[in-house]
Protein backbone atom coordinates (compact mmCIF):
# COMPACT_ATOMS: atom_id res chain seq x y z
CA UNK A 1 0.00 0.00 0.00
CA UNK A 2 1.31 3.50 -0.15
CA UNK A 3 1.40 6.55 1.83
CA UNK A 4 -1.40 7.77 0.52
CA UNK A 5 -3.77 4.78 0.80
CA UNK A 6 -2.66 4.44 4.14
CA UNK A 7 -3.52 8.12 4.96
CA UNK A 8 -6.75 7.81 4.23
CA UNK A 9 -7.56 5.36 6.47
CA UNK A 10 -6.48 7.11 9.13
CA UNK A 11 -9.32 8.66 11.48
CA UNK A 12 -7.76 12.01 12.74
CA UNK A 13 -9.80 13.08 15.28
CA UNK A 14 -9.02 9.91 17.50
CA UNK A 15 -5.04 9.90 16.62
CA UNK A 16 -5.77 13.90 17.93
CA UNK A 17 -7.91 12.43 21.44
CA UNK A 18 -5.47 9.99 21.54
CA UNK A 19 -2.39 12.92 21.38
CA UNK A 20 -4.35 14.84 23.87
CA UNK A 21 -4.92 12.34 26.17
CA UNK A 22 -1.41 11.25 26.24
CA UNK A 23 0.65 14.43 26.28
CA UNK A 24 -2.43 17.14 27.99
CA UNK A 25 -0.93 19.31 25.42
CA UNK A 26 -3.22 22.10 23.67
CA UNK A 27 -5.72 21.02 21.08
CA UNK A 28 -4.54 23.05 18.63
CA UNK A 29 -1.25 22.82 18.94
CA UNK A 30 -1.11 19.23 18.51
CA UNK A 31 -3.77 19.05 15.86
CA UNK A 32 -1.66 21.74 13.75
CA UNK A 33 1.09 19.29 14.46
CA UNK A 34 -0.45 16.41 13.04
CA UNK A 35 -1.66 17.78 10.20
CA UNK A 36 1.49 19.72 9.45
CA UNK A 37 3.12 15.72 9.54
CA UNK A 38 0.70 14.71 7.16
CA UNK A 39 1.43 17.32 4.86
CA UNK A 40 4.85 16.89 5.06
CA UNK A 41 4.93 13.55 4.55
CA UNK A 42 2.23 13.99 1.29
CA UNK A 43 4.82 16.83 0.15
CA UNK A 44 7.80 14.02 -0.12
CA UNK A 45 5.90 11.96 -2.80
CA UNK A 46 7.04 8.37 -2.94
CA UNK A 47 9.41 8.59 -0.34
CA UNK A 48 7.99 7.34 2.19
CA UNK A 49 5.56 4.30 0.46
CA UNK A 50 7.53 1.50 1.69
CA UNK A 51 7.92 2.82 5.33
CA UNK A 52 5.16 1.58 7.12
CA UNK A 53 3.35 -1.53 6.90
CA UNK A 54 -0.41 -0.89 7.93
CA UNK A 55 -2.36 1.77 8.65
CA UNK A 56 -1.80 1.23 12.91
CA UNK A 57 2.11 1.82 12.28
CA UNK A 58 1.82 4.84 10.21
CA UNK A 59 -0.40 6.31 13.17
CA UNK A 60 1.72 5.67 15.81
CA UNK A 61 4.70 7.06 13.87
CA UNK A 62 2.13 10.15 12.87
CA UNK A 63 1.75 10.60 16.72
CA UNK A 64 4.99 10.87 17.96
CA UNK A 65 6.15 12.62 15.03
CA UNK A 66 3.26 15.41 15.91
CA UNK A 67 4.17 15.26 19.49
CA UNK A 68 7.91 15.97 19.28
CA UNK A 69 7.10 18.44 16.39
CA UNK A 70 4.97 20.10 19.51
CA UNK A 71 7.77 20.19 22.20
CA UNK A 72 10.06 21.16 19.68
CA UNK A 73 8.59 24.21 18.07
CA UNK A 74 7.34 25.28 22.29
CA UNK A 75 11.02 25.16 22.72
CA UNK A 76 11.65 27.27 19.56
CA UNK A 77 8.69 29.92 20.67
CA UNK A 78 9.79 29.82 24.40
CA UNK A 79 6.47 28.27 25.25
CA UNK A 80 6.15 26.63 28.59
CA UNK A 81 3.48 23.82 28.69
CA UNK A 82 1.97 23.30 32.20
CA UNK A 83 2.62 19.60 32.11
CA UNK A 84 6.38 20.34 31.26
CA UNK A 85 7.67 17.21 29.13
CA UNK A 86 11.25 16.90 31.13
CA UNK A 87 9.08 15.58 34.29
CA UNK A 88 6.17 13.75 31.88
CA UNK A 89 4.74 10.98 31.86
CA UNK A 90 3.75 9.95 35.10
CA UNK A 91 2.36 6.45 34.57
CA UNK A 92 3.56 4.55 38.31
CA UNK A 93 0.99 1.71 36.89
CA UNK A 94 3.29 1.22 33.75
CA UNK A 95 6.00 -1.00 33.34
CA UNK A 96 9.72 0.03 32.76
CA UNK A 97 9.31 -0.53 29.01
CA UNK A 98 6.15 1.39 28.42
CA UNK A 99 7.80 4.33 30.43
CA UNK A 100 10.61 4.66 27.98
CA UNK A 101 8.39 4.31 25.32
CA UNK A 102 6.38 7.34 26.45
CA UNK A 103 9.09 8.98 26.87
CA UNK A 104 10.23 8.29 23.72
CA UNK A 105 7.01 10.18 22.09
CA UNK A 106 8.00 13.11 23.66
CA UNK A 107 11.66 12.96 22.60
CA UNK A 108 14.00 11.41 20.12
CA UNK A 109 16.36 8.51 21.85
CA UNK A 110 19.21 10.69 20.96
CA UNK A 111 17.57 13.40 23.49
CA UNK A 112 16.34 11.18 25.92
CA UNK A 113 19.78 9.17 26.40
CA UNK A 114 21.85 12.58 26.27
CA UNK A 115 19.20 14.05 29.18
CA UNK A 116 19.58 10.31 31.23
CA UNK A 117 23.59 10.32 30.85
CA UNK A 118 23.93 13.97 31.60
CA UNK A 119 21.60 13.40 35.03
CA UNK A 120 23.02 10.44 35.52
CA UNK A 121 26.62 11.73 35.84
CA UNK A 122 27.98 9.44 33.44
CA UNK A 123 31.96 9.94 33.35
CA UNK A 124 32.24 11.31 29.62
CA UNK A 125 34.21 8.36 28.33
CA UNK A 126 31.38 5.90 29.02
CA UNK A 127 29.00 8.81 27.66
CA UNK A 128 31.08 9.13 24.22
CA UNK A 129 31.02 5.14 24.26
CA UNK A 130 27.45 4.81 24.92
CA UNK A 131 26.29 7.90 21.70
CA UNK A 132 28.11 5.56 20.02
CA UNK A 133 26.85 2.54 20.65
CA UNK A 134 23.32 4.08 20.22
CA UNK A 135 23.87 5.87 16.65
CA UNK A 136 25.12 1.86 15.86
CA UNK A 137 21.99 0.69 17.36
CA UNK A 138 19.62 3.03 15.18
CA UNK A 139 21.47 2.55 12.11
CA UNK A 140 20.36 -0.82 11.45
CA UNK A 141 18.34 -4.16 11.98
CA UNK A 142 20.95 -6.38 12.34
CA UNK A 143 21.78 -5.37 15.61
CA UNK A 144 18.56 -7.06 16.84
CA UNK A 145 17.54 -10.43 17.07
CA UNK A 146 13.97 -11.40 18.13
CA UNK A 147 13.61 -14.82 20.18
CA UNK A 148 12.54 -17.44 17.93
CA UNK A 149 12.02 -20.04 20.98
CA UNK A 150 11.31 -20.39 24.75
CA UNK A 151 9.96 -18.63 27.31
CA UNK A 152 11.27 -15.53 26.10
CA UNK A 153 9.76 -15.71 22.42
CA UNK A 154 8.94 -12.65 20.82
CA UNK A 155 11.67 -10.99 22.93
CA UNK A 156 13.86 -7.90 20.97
CA UNK A 157 17.23 -8.80 22.37
CA UNK A 158 20.42 -6.98 21.20
CA UNK A 159 23.06 -9.27 19.04
CA UNK A 160 26.35 -8.74 21.38
CA UNK A 161 28.17 -10.45 19.17
CA UNK A 162 27.62 -8.05 16.02
CA UNK A 163 27.88 -4.98 17.75
CA UNK A 164 30.93 -5.91 19.53
CA UNK A 165 32.29 -7.01 15.77
CA UNK A 166 31.65 -3.68 14.42
CA UNK A 167 32.32 -1.53 17.51
CA UNK A 168 35.59 -3.59 17.96
CA UNK A 169 34.96 -3.79 21.78
CA UNK A 170 34.77 -6.39 23.75
CA UNK A 171 31.28 -8.34 24.24
CA UNK A 172 31.84 -7.99 27.68
CA UNK A 173 32.31 -4.25 26.61
CA UNK A 174 29.30 -3.44 24.87
CA UNK A 175 27.22 -5.58 27.63
CA UNK A 176 28.36 -3.25 29.81
CA UNK A 177 27.68 -0.09 28.41
CA UNK A 178 24.12 -1.78 27.68
CA UNK A 179 23.76 -2.54 31.33
CA UNK A 180 25.05 1.18 32.02
CA UNK A 181 21.98 2.89 30.14
CA UNK A 182 19.67 0.21 31.64
CA UNK A 183 20.48 1.30 34.94
CA UNK A 184 20.20 4.89 33.58
CA UNK A 185 16.55 4.56 32.44
CA UNK A 186 16.00 2.92 35.80
CA UNK A 187 16.78 5.05 37.94
CA UNK A 188 15.26 7.32 35.59
CA UNK A 189 11.82 6.20 35.91
CA UNK A 190 12.06 5.20 39.61
CA UNK A 191 12.33 9.44 39.98
CA UNK A 192 9.21 9.93 38.14
CA UNK B 1 10.83 36.55 26.69
CA UNK B 2 13.05 36.90 23.92
CA UNK B 3 11.92 39.12 21.04
CA UNK B 4 10.85 36.90 17.99
CA UNK B 5 11.65 38.18 14.75
CA UNK B 6 7.94 39.30 12.88
CA UNK B 7 8.33 37.92 9.31
CA UNK B 8 9.07 34.58 11.33
CA UNK B 9 5.78 35.09 13.47
CA UNK B 10 4.03 36.20 10.56
CA UNK B 11 4.66 32.59 8.49
CA UNK B 12 4.33 30.58 11.84
CA UNK B 13 0.49 32.33 12.23
CA UNK B 14 -0.10 31.48 8.52
CA UNK B 15 1.27 27.87 8.51
CA UNK B 16 -0.99 27.66 11.80
CA UNK B 17 -3.95 29.23 10.61
CA UNK B 18 -3.77 26.95 7.15
CA UNK B 19 -3.54 23.93 9.02
CA UNK B 20 -6.28 24.94 11.37
CA UNK B 21 -8.79 25.13 8.17
CA UNK B 22 -7.31 21.70 7.07
CA UNK B 23 -8.89 18.07 6.66
CA UNK B 24 -7.70 15.14 5.85
CA UNK B 25 -9.32 14.74 2.59
CA UNK B 26 -8.47 18.51 1.28
CA UNK B 27 -4.59 17.58 2.23
CA UNK B 28 -5.09 14.80 0.68
CA UNK B 29 -6.03 17.02 -2.77
CA UNK B 30 -3.87 20.00 -1.80
CA UNK B 31 -1.01 20.62 -4.03
CA UNK B 32 2.56 20.30 -3.47
CA UNK B 33 3.26 24.07 -3.11
CA UNK B 34 0.13 24.15 -0.39
CA UNK B 35 1.93 21.16 1.45
CA UNK B 36 5.12 22.54 1.53
CA UNK B 37 3.79 25.82 2.60
CA UNK B 38 1.78 24.25 5.76
CA UNK B 39 4.41 22.14 6.93
CA UNK B 40 7.62 23.55 6.34
CA UNK B 41 8.33 23.87 10.30
CA UNK B 42 7.68 20.17 10.58
CA UNK B 43 10.73 17.73 11.14
CA UNK B 44 10.07 14.13 10.35
CA UNK B 45 11.89 11.91 12.55
CA UNK B 46 13.80 8.80 10.39
CA UNK B 47 10.32 6.02 10.14
CA UNK B 48 13.10 3.23 10.75
CA UNK B 49 14.75 5.04 13.46
CA UNK B 50 11.69 5.70 15.56
CA UNK B 51 10.81 2.00 14.83
CA UNK B 52 14.70 0.82 16.30
CA UNK B 53 14.12 3.62 19.16
CA UNK B 54 10.73 1.40 20.53
CA UNK B 55 13.45 -2.09 19.84
CA UNK B 56 16.17 -0.29 22.04
CA UNK B 57 13.64 0.42 24.42
CA UNK B 58 12.36 -3.31 24.40
CA UNK B 59 15.63 -4.71 24.46
CA UNK B 60 16.74 -2.26 27.35
CA UNK B 61 13.91 -2.48 29.38
CA UNK B 62 12.94 -6.46 29.11
CA UNK B 63 14.95 -7.78 32.18
CA UNK B 64 15.44 -11.15 30.52
CA UNK B 65 17.51 -9.19 27.47
CA UNK B 66 20.15 -9.38 30.16
CA UNK B 67 19.74 -12.23 31.56
CA UNK B 68 21.33 -15.42 30.67
CA UNK B 69 18.96 -18.20 31.18
CA UNK B 70 16.83 -18.00 28.28
CA UNK B 71 14.66 -21.06 27.75
CA UNK B 72 13.67 -23.98 29.02
CA UNK B 73 14.27 -27.12 26.42
CA UNK B 74 12.55 -30.14 26.08
CA UNK B 75 15.14 -31.73 24.30
CA UNK B 76 19.08 -32.12 24.62
CA UNK B 77 19.95 -30.07 22.16
CA UNK B 78 19.64 -26.12 21.89
CA UNK B 79 19.00 -24.55 18.81
CA UNK B 80 21.20 -22.03 17.29
CA UNK B 81 21.19 -20.06 14.66
CA UNK B 82 23.97 -17.26 14.93
CA UNK B 83 26.66 -16.40 16.79
CA UNK B 84 26.11 -13.81 18.98
CA UNK B 85 26.58 -13.25 22.79
CA UNK B 86 22.92 -13.79 23.66
CA UNK B 87 22.95 -16.73 21.44
CA UNK B 88 26.00 -17.74 23.64
CA UNK B 89 24.42 -17.57 26.25
CA UNK B 90 21.86 -19.25 24.97
CA UNK B 91 23.49 -22.31 24.91
CA UNK B 92 23.24 -22.04 28.78
CA UNK B 93 19.66 -23.51 29.86
CA UNK B 94 17.86 -24.52 32.63
CA UNK B 95 17.41 -28.19 33.54
CA UNK B 96 13.78 -29.69 34.79
CA UNK B 97 13.93 -29.97 38.14
CA UNK B 98 13.72 -33.78 39.09
CA UNK B 99 16.25 -34.16 36.04
CA UNK B 100 18.69 -31.95 37.86
CA UNK B 101 18.10 -33.56 41.11
CA UNK B 102 19.21 -36.88 38.69
CA UNK B 103 22.29 -34.48 37.29
CA UNK B 104 23.14 -33.35 40.54
CA UNK B 105 23.29 -36.74 42.26
CA UNK B 106 25.19 -38.43 39.73
CA UNK B 107 27.62 -35.69 39.33
CA UNK B 108 28.04 -35.81 43.27
CA UNK B 109 28.65 -39.57 43.09
CA UNK B 110 30.79 -39.40 40.52
CA UNK B 111 32.90 -36.79 41.98
CA UNK B 112 33.15 -38.55 45.50
CA UNK B 113 34.64 -41.36 43.50
CA UNK B 114 36.94 -39.21 41.90
CA UNK B 115 38.58 -38.38 44.98
CA UNK B 116 38.51 -42.15 46.28
CA UNK B 117 40.66 -42.87 43.06
CA UNK B 118 44.34 -43.14 44.07
CA UNK B 119 45.80 -40.10 42.18
CA UNK B 120 49.52 -38.93 41.91
CA UNK B 121 51.95 -37.65 44.53
CA UNK B 122 52.83 -40.44 46.10
CA UNK B 123 55.91 -39.99 47.75
CA UNK B 124 58.49 -42.47 46.40
CA UNK B 125 58.78 -45.42 49.14
CA UNK B 126 55.51 -44.73 50.70
CA UNK B 127 52.29 -46.64 50.44
CA UNK B 128 49.03 -46.69 51.57
CA UNK B 129 47.42 -42.60 52.23
CA UNK B 130 46.70 -41.08 49.12
CA UNK B 131 47.93 -37.70 48.78
CA UNK B 132 45.25 -35.19 46.93
CA UNK B 133 46.57 -32.10 45.01
CA UNK B 134 45.59 -29.44 46.59
CA UNK B 135 44.19 -28.09 44.02
CA UNK B 136 41.58 -25.25 45.84
CA UNK B 137 38.80 -26.05 43.02
CA UNK B 138 38.19 -29.53 41.00
CA UNK B 139 35.89 -28.99 37.73
CA UNK B 140 33.61 -31.97 36.99
CA UNK B 141 31.95 -32.20 33.88
CA UNK B 142 29.05 -34.27 32.63
CA UNK B 143 26.70 -34.87 29.19
CA UNK B 144 23.27 -33.85 29.64
CA UNK B 145 21.39 -36.79 28.14
CA UNK B 146 17.41 -35.19 28.44
CA UNK B 147 14.89 -34.59 30.82
CA UNK B 148 14.65 -37.61 33.44
CA UNK B 149 17.79 -39.26 32.07
CA UNK B 150 21.14 -39.61 34.42
CA UNK B 151 23.84 -37.25 33.26
CA UNK B 152 27.18 -38.88 31.96
CA UNK B 153 30.41 -38.01 33.75
CA UNK B 154 33.16 -36.57 31.38
CA UNK B 155 36.67 -37.49 31.91
CA UNK B 156 39.79 -34.76 30.60
CA UNK B 157 40.09 -35.33 26.98
CA UNK B 158 36.78 -37.54 26.73
CA UNK B 159 35.33 -37.56 23.13
CA UNK B 160 31.77 -36.12 22.78
CA UNK B 161 29.39 -35.51 19.86
CA UNK B 162 29.03 -31.13 19.72
CA UNK B 163 25.38 -31.43 19.54
CA UNK B 164 25.74 -32.36 23.56
CA UNK B 165 25.07 -29.91 26.15
CA UNK B 166 27.43 -30.16 29.34
CA UNK B 167 26.99 -29.78 33.33
CA UNK B 168 29.28 -28.40 35.51
CA UNK B 169 29.65 -29.11 38.89
CA UNK B 170 32.78 -28.12 40.74
CA UNK B 171 34.02 -29.49 44.02
CA UNK B 172 35.96 -26.48 46.38
CA UNK B 173 38.35 -26.53 48.86
CA UNK B 174 37.14 -23.24 50.30
CA UNK B 175 34.36 -20.79 49.65
CA UNK B 176 34.75 -18.39 46.81
CA UNK B 177 34.31 -16.79 43.46
CA UNK B 178 34.42 -19.00 40.49
CA UNK B 179 34.79 -18.10 36.37
CA UNK B 180 34.50 -19.87 33.76
CA UNK B 181 36.46 -19.72 30.57
CA UNK B 182 36.27 -21.60 27.62
CA UNK B 183 39.19 -21.93 25.16
CA UNK B 184 38.27 -22.54 21.53
CA UNK B 185 40.29 -25.20 19.41
CA UNK B 186 42.37 -21.84 17.73
CA UNK B 187 43.17 -20.93 21.54
CA UNK B 188 40.31 -18.02 21.32
CA UNK B 189 38.81 -17.42 24.61
CA UNK B 190 35.44 -16.41 26.41
CA UNK B 191 33.84 -15.85 29.50
CA UNK B 192 31.11 -17.98 29.64
CA UNK B 193 30.49 -17.45 33.74
CA UNK B 194 30.35 -15.36 35.25
CA UNK B 195 27.46 -13.80 33.01
CA UNK B 196 27.94 -10.54 31.37
CA UNK B 197 26.85 -7.63 33.60
CA UNK B 198 27.08 -9.71 36.58
CA UNK B 199 29.64 -10.78 38.94
CA UNK B 200 30.04 -14.68 40.55
CA UNK B 201 28.04 -15.21 43.30
CA UNK B 202 30.28 -16.60 46.28
CA UNK B 203 30.22 -20.70 45.86
CA UNK B 204 29.89 -22.25 49.27
CA UNK B 205 33.04 -25.03 50.19
CA UNK B 206 32.73 -28.38 48.82
CA UNK B 207 30.56 -30.02 45.82
CA UNK B 208 28.41 -27.49 43.88
CA UNK B 209 26.13 -28.29 40.76
CA UNK B 210 26.76 -25.37 38.67
CA UNK B 211 23.20 -23.56 38.72
CA UNK B 212 21.58 -20.81 38.54
CA UNK B 213 18.16 -19.00 40.25
CA UNK B 214 18.49 -22.15 41.83
CA UNK B 215 18.07 -24.30 38.76
CA UNK B 216 20.91 -26.49 37.65
CA UNK B 217 22.31 -25.77 34.24
CA UNK B 218 23.81 -26.95 30.94
CA UNK B 219 25.89 -25.33 28.29
CA UNK B 220 25.43 -25.76 24.86
CA UNK B 221 28.56 -27.30 22.86
CA UNK B 222 26.87 -26.71 18.82
CA UNK B 223 29.39 -24.46 16.33
CA UNK B 224 32.41 -25.70 18.74
CA UNK B 225 34.81 -27.14 16.48
CA UNK B 226 37.52 -29.84 17.14
CA UNK B 227 38.26 -29.48 20.50
CA UNK B 228 36.96 -27.03 23.89
CA UNK B 229 39.11 -26.41 27.39
CA UNK B 230 36.96 -25.26 30.43
CA UNK B 231 38.43 -23.39 32.50
CA UNK B 232 37.50 -22.41 36.40
CA UNK B 233 39.41 -20.21 38.75
CA UNK B 234 38.48 -19.83 41.92
CA UNK B 235 39.28 -16.48 43.68
CA UNK B 236 38.79 -15.09 46.88
CA UNK B 237 37.40 -12.05 45.71
CA UNK B 238 35.23 -11.72 42.21
CA UNK B 239 37.11 -11.13 39.34
CA UNK B 240 37.34 -7.61 38.23
CA UNK B 241 36.19 -7.11 34.36
CA UNK B 242 39.93 -5.56 34.23
CA UNK B 243 40.91 -9.08 35.38
CA UNK B 244 38.76 -10.82 33.36
CA UNK B 245 40.11 -8.55 30.23
CA UNK B 246 43.38 -9.41 31.47
CA UNK B 247 42.74 -13.20 31.23
CA UNK B 248 40.99 -12.88 28.11
CA UNK B 249 44.24 -11.61 26.14
CA UNK B 250 46.28 -14.07 27.15
CA UNK B 251 48.17 -16.65 24.77
CA UNK B 252 48.38 -19.65 27.26
CA UNK B 253 46.14 -18.78 30.00
CA UNK B 254 46.56 -22.34 31.66
CA UNK B 255 50.32 -21.45 31.89
CA UNK B 256 49.16 -18.05 33.62
CA UNK B 257 47.21 -19.46 35.44
CA UNK B 258 50.12 -22.32 36.75
CA UNK B 259 52.36 -19.78 37.34
CA UNK B 260 49.85 -17.09 39.61
CA UNK B 261 48.86 -19.78 41.80
CA UNK B 262 52.06 -21.05 42.07
CA UNK B 263 52.76 -17.65 43.86
CA UNK B 264 53.04 -17.78 47.91
CA UNK B 265 50.87 -14.74 47.79
CA UNK B 266 48.79 -16.66 45.31
CA UNK B 267 44.59 -16.72 46.23
CA UNK B 268 43.37 -17.74 43.28
CA UNK B 269 43.52 -21.90 42.12
CA UNK B 270 41.96 -23.21 38.83
CA UNK B 271 41.38 -26.34 37.05
CA UNK B 272 41.01 -27.35 33.63
CA UNK B 273 39.20 -29.89 31.31
CA UNK B 274 39.88 -30.61 27.74
CA UNK B 275 36.98 -31.93 25.36
CA UNK B 276 36.95 -32.88 22.20
CA UNK B 277 34.10 -32.64 19.93
CA UNK B 278 32.94 -34.45 16.68
CA UNK B 279 30.36 -33.97 14.34
CA UNK B 280 30.94 -30.12 14.70
CA UNK B 281 29.49 -27.91 11.22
Amino acid sequence: MTLRELIQDIDVEKLLARCIQRTKFERESLQDALYGVIAKLLSQGSKYDNSFPNAMALEGYIQTAAIRNVIRLSKKKQQHYETNHEGEPKDPGANPEEQVVRHLELQSMRELVQRVMEQHQAPRGIHKEIRQLLELLLSSDEFFQVRQTGQSKGIVVFDIGKLSKKLRWSRYQVSHRLQHLQKAFLKENKKQ
Amino acid sequence: MTQEHPDTKQKEDRSSLARAELDLDKLLAASQAFLEECSDEIELPVPEEVEREHKIAEALMTEEAFEVVQFEIDSGEVPLKTESVFDKLRRWFWIPALAGALATGFLLINASEKLKEPEQLIGKGKTGQRVLPKKGVSLHLGVWNGPGVKATRLGNGDTLSSKKSVLFSFTLEKAGYLAIFLQKQKGELQVIYPFPGQTSKKWKKGFSLFEYKGRPQAYGLSKLEKSVTFIVVKTKQPLSSKQLKTYLRSNDLVSQLQTESKKRTATLSFDAMRLKLTGAE
